[in-house]
């Protein structure tokens, strides 16, 4: 109905402004990369940057929001929907503190470039997870978040802990990454759809009976995807490990963000996947992750691993509420997301100022510190006090929430409730661990030093605290913020937020908790042996076991197949392209086997055939030259492969296929003078004289070599027989290219119009394959000194001879007849590449007959340039037209003119370029003697 | 039944002659035989294209160029107007077409790795 209701232009215009809001932490990144260059000393500055961006990116976020927008998606990768919006908000708020709080901490860092760009893409990654609504787009972001949270966690390179620590989250989180891909793809091939709301129909044929295995296979690639992410046991083993990341990320990361990300999902397909039987599994997991990492929390004497684990549990807490999938528990949960976001990004930032401040972060070394910063303390103690569910704090209003909700869920609420209150039982004692031992308690441990932190350092964290005690005073506030998110979900709220609720259940079982909780931290001791034992069941030393295996196993696959030798090269080259061969063997085409014939020798004259099967014996003879007779001179090797080059000129040209004919004979007069010029210059490989003489024998003691050309030979034999044989097909492309070339190209000529306009995406990507090869020619020889070897050249000895003038002249010839198969490229034989690679032989010409003239040419830009003119004139042909109707690859045709020609143009500069690259081949300084 | 018509064969046998050679002279003890060896597998794969892709398509009556020397109008005698149109097909050949331009690319970086492998001393006469 809203579809209707709302202009296509107008929903299109909102999706694109809701992408600009995207693009601004990439802008970001671009910045990251730029303002080094002009201010390498304030790199750290990026850091307030961070902050601005994220502020300006949220600004952007609720003025787009604020649009009148109707629900739902319309085929697109991104949508607009209030969980999109309430996790992206949350993203950018935390970042705006985060970029705050790392302009203080990384002062004395290193690299700051690298670091400061991976955060710009990490928030990227994430805000476009929020908005995704598409399969695939879906698990390119959620990949993109693990990689750039890997560069961040292994920012410390010299640590092999943190490089552990990173490979441990890349690996947990990217295959959580594969399980989601497989989800995409399965859930694509039942529904028909991209779109996540495909899932709709999987419980439509859930219903109905149809596709179990499907259906359970598509749910469990999503709960792999999320119990990795948000670490959840037993893959909860890598978030411990990321610890080795500099505090703001660790802040960022593990408050609002990277282990969020699973959340985000639990949330984006609650309303599809809550009915499925199945999603009741988040339950017990939940349920156990948060008894487990409290209590293992308990005996963490490093701070940082005491909030990781804090850190799981809160996820568990969350996981275990959104299990319940109805929409009174995703409020309390979207609640309690943000309540922890705060508290968790304060605790962690104060954790980072004690690291500063006292190089250590041991518990059993810390102590006393309330005396010597007083705000310090006060915002651990107001942060952590709220993730204990003290009243009054942020933190007590949403465990209130959650245990209403989970009483309210089913007949086992009450059971679930006591879970949770337990699990807070053992949040109270770590966070009196936290706050009483090192703050306040006075004992005989030893003395340490503690530097003053600045003040700016600690008041981020402690403005992060003031929410804490806003959100639990007034928790109308976050109301607010989550019905303004979530308003598309309900018109009222689901459950109100109490500062102090009645005395109920939930009431008194949050009390006893808080009381259990001191009782439990002063009597810990004994138990701590015990909880140690529950590390058994950490998986990481079965992680690393597997990691190291897995590389081993690489190592023998590689030696197996990549071992510099090159019969195991072939060998498996050459299994690879059978087995190819044989999997795409159409078994039912042999199984009905009846051929026709090559239709085409009846259309051959006596003239055409004579001529064709001549040049066919007569490459053959070339080639079993060049294999049985063992040239001492390379010259020979030379002329024999233009000779079988020109073969192929002429048999292409019977073949029907005129352009390839020109552009084989360019190709073949330019090899042949680049070898010509590899021969000057080089001298002849030394091969043992003895050998040589039993150069037969040697190669029949070859076994493998004679296989592998056995092999090869018999499979091209058959494949081109099985396929000129084969019944023909319908060529719907070919015949369709065929019919709409001149209506919507406006050319005559098929082959260049593919080329420039119908795959001009397909030749824009093997131009720059071409030019890459051509700077690395470039590259190798600039390492090559020719100064002394080029008083050999050639042109030395025609230099006053009368055959120079007429060389010069055929030259400008060629230059001529390369602009004429340029222009008419479209209609005629001919085109960019032809034209191209006439030039080249036309500069080779003046190259090597008049090197004066040569000379004359030096103020034009060296072949590199030309070559990154062409590719700049390609991809702006092609983008052009985003300019005019906001279609890349578009062509227009005006007044008879197709403007893919343009494209051409810049294939003949580029290739042109790269011959102009590879003349100047040895050394031309001697140009100037 | 198998019916085998000479053209067919031919290229058939062609085809797995120039492969054949091309890896012999790829797996050559000699770096210079490697290089020929590489340029000529790429001919040889270029030919293959070219030659499975020779089937004649409905081109719908419009006019194109490209047709084959075998179906232009003064080489057929007294075939239908259907296998007259008989051609390569476009995008095989727009492939080979970028194809043999790469080739050409890998070809001359390959003889550059060569020549600074095995430079020519001083005073070296030219072969």
């Amino acid at each position: 109905m809203f579809l209707l209701g709302c202009g296509f232009e107008a929903k299109k215009m909102l999706i694109n402004k809701l992408v600009a809001v995207l693009y601004i932490p990439l802008l970001y990144v671009a910045l990251c990369l730029i303002w080094p260059l002009f201010f390498p000393k304030a790199k750290n500055v990026l850091a307030v940057f961070f902050s601005i961006f994220s502020l300006l990116a949220l600004a952007e976020l609720w003025s787009v929001f604020s649009l009148p927008f109707p629900a739902g998606s319309f085929d697109t990768y991104f949508v607009f929907e209030g969980v999109g919006k309430f996790f992206a908000s949350l993203v950018l708020f935390i970042g705006a503190f985060i970029g705050l709080y790392s302009y203080s901490y990384m002062k004395q860092e290193h690299s700051l470039t690298k670091f400061y760009f991976a955060l710009g893409l990490f928030q990227f990654s994430m805000l476009g997870l929020s908005f995704v609504e598409h399969w695939l787009a879906l698990v390119v972001f959620w990949e993109l978040s693990s990689v750039s949270s890997f560069l961040l966690i292994s920012h410390n390179r010299e640590s092999t802990e943190s490089q552990k620590g990173a490979f441990r989250a890349l690996l947990t989180t990217a295959f959580g990454g594969f399980a989601l891909l497989i989800s995409a793809l399965l859930c694509w091939k039942l529904s028909g759809s991209w779109a996540l709301s495909g899932l709709a129909d999987l419980t439509a044929f859930m219903h109905a009976g149809e596709y179990s295995l499907e259906i359970s296979i598509v749910f469990f690639g999503v709960f792999f995807a999320v119990l990795t992410k948000s670490a959840q046991f037993p893959f909860h083993f890598w978030l411990p490990g990321a610890m080795a990341a500099p505090t703001p990320v660790s802040a960022y990361l593990h408050s609002a963000t990277l282990v969020k990300a699973g959340i985000l999902l639990l949330f984006k397909l609650a309303p599809y996947l809550s009915a499925w039987p199945l999603w009741e599994l988040f339950i017990p997991v939940g349920a156990l992750t948060y008894l487990f990492a409290g209590l293992v929390a308990l005996t963490k004497d490093d701070l940082k691993g005491l909030l990781a684990y804090s850190t799981i549990a809160q996820l568990a807490l969350i996981i275990l509420c959104l299990g319940v999938g109805s929409p009174v528990a995703m409020w309390a949960a979207a609640f309690h997301v943000t309540s922890h976001a705060i508290f968790k990004a304060s605790l962690f930032m104060m954790v980072g100022i004690v690291d500063h401040g006292a190089h250590t972060r041991k518990i059993s070394i810390l102590h006393g510190l309330g005396r010597k910063s007083k705000l310090l303390a006060l915002c651990t103690a107001i942060a952590g006090l709220a993730m204990a569910g003290v009243p009054f704090l942020v933190g007590f209003v949403s465990k209130e929430m959650l245990l209403t909700t989970l009483l309210k869920s089913s007949s086992y609420g009450v059971l679930l409730c006591v879970i949770v209150a337990a699990g807070a039982i053992c949040t109270t004692a770590y966070v009196l661990r936290l706050v009483w031992e090192i703050f306040w308690k006075k004992n005989s441990k030893p003395s340490f030093q503690f530097e003053q932190p600045t003040l700016f350092s600690v008041l981020v964290p402690f403005a992060l605290s003031c929410f804490c005690i806003l959100g639990g005073l007034y928790p109308a506030s976050i109301e607010v913020f989550l019905a303004n998110c979530f308003e598309s979900v309900d018109g009222v709220l689901p459950i109100k937020a109490h500062v102090l609720p009645a005395w109920h259940l939930e009431f008194q079982l949050s009390l006893a908790a808080l009381l259990l909780g001191f009782g439990l931290y002063k009597i810990r001791k004994p138990f701590e042996q015990l909880i140690k034992g529950l590390s058994f069941f950490e998986l990481k030393s079965l992680f690393d076991f597997s990691f190291a295996k897995m590389i081993r196993l690489g190592e023998l696959a590689s030696n197996l197949v990549q071992n510099n030798r090159s019969s195991s090269f072939l060998i498996s080259s050459v299994l690879v392209g059978v087995s190819v061969f044989v999997f795409f063997l159409p078994f039912d085409l042999l199984l009905n086997f009846k051929f026709s014939i090559f239709e085409h020798s009846e259309l051959l004259s006596f003239n055409d055939l004579f001529v064709f099967v001549g040049t066919c014996i007569l490459l053959v003879l070339l080639v079993l030259t060049m294999v049985f007779v063992n040239f001492e001179r390379r010259w020979n090797d030379v002329i024999l492969l233009g000779a079988t080059g020109s073969c192929l000129v002429l048999l292409f040209y019977l073949l029907g296929a005129p352009d390839l004919a020109l552009t084989q004979a360019t190709v073949e007069v330019l090899s042949l003078a680049f070898m010509a010029i590899t021969l000057l210059y080089s001298r002849r490989e030394s091969v043992d004289r003895a050998k040589k003489a039993q150069a037969w024998k040697v190669f029949a003691s070859q076994s493998w070599r004679i296989g592998a050309i056995a092999i090869v030979s018999i499979v091209s034999f058959v494949a081109t027989l099985f396929v000129l044989l084969a019944p023909i097909s319908s060529r719907v492309a070919a015949s369709y290219y065929g019919q709409v070339t001149k209506l919507l190209a406006g050319g005559r000529n098929v082959v260049n119009v593919i080329l420039v306009d119908f795959r001009g995406f397909d030749t824009l990507g093997e131009i720059v394959v071409f030019s890459a090869a051509a700077l690395c020619f470039a590259a190798l020889r600039s390492d090559l000194s020719f100064e002394k070897l080029d008083k050999l050249a050639l042109y030395k000895k025609t230099e006053s001879s009368w055959m120079r003038n007429w060389f010069v002249v055929f030259a400008y010839l060629l230059f001529v007849m390369a602009l004429y198969f340029l222009f008419r490229g479209h209609y005629e034989p001919g085109g960019g590449f032809v034209g191209g690679l006439l030039i080249a032989v036309a500069v080779l010409l003046i190259r090597f007959y008049w090197p004066q003239a040569y000379v004359s040419l030096k103020p034009f830009p060296r072949g590199v340039y030309w070559v990154l003119l062409g590719l700049a004139l390609a991809v702006a042909a092609v983008a052009l037209p985003v300019f005019i109707d906001g279609k890349v690859f578009q062509s227009y045709i005006v007044s008879g003119f197709a403007s893919s020609s343009l494209f051409d143009f810049a294939l003949a500069m580029l290739v042109a370029g790269v011959a102009l690259e590879l003349v100047q081949a040895p050394n031309e300084d001697f140009l100037y003697d | 039944m198998i019916e085998v018509d000479l053209v067919s064969f031919l290229m058939a046998l062609l085809i797995a002659i120039l492969m054949g050679a091309s890896i012999f002279l790829c797996t050559h003890e000699k770096l210079w035989k490697k290089i020929v060896g590489v340029a000529l597998l790429g001919n040889a794969i270029n030919l293959f294209i070219v030659v499975v892709s020779f089937r004649p398509y409905d081109v719908g009556g419009q006019e194109i160029m490209n047709l084959s020397a075998f179906s232009r109008p003064a080489f057929i005698q007294g075939a239908s107007k259907k296998l007259a149109l008989s051609l390569s097909d476009p995008i095989a050949q727009a492939l080979v077409l970028t194809a043999i331009v790469i080739g050409f690319a890998v070809l001359c970086l390959l003889l550059m790795l060569y020549l600074s492998h095995y430079p020519k001393g001083e005073g070296e006469k030219t072969q």
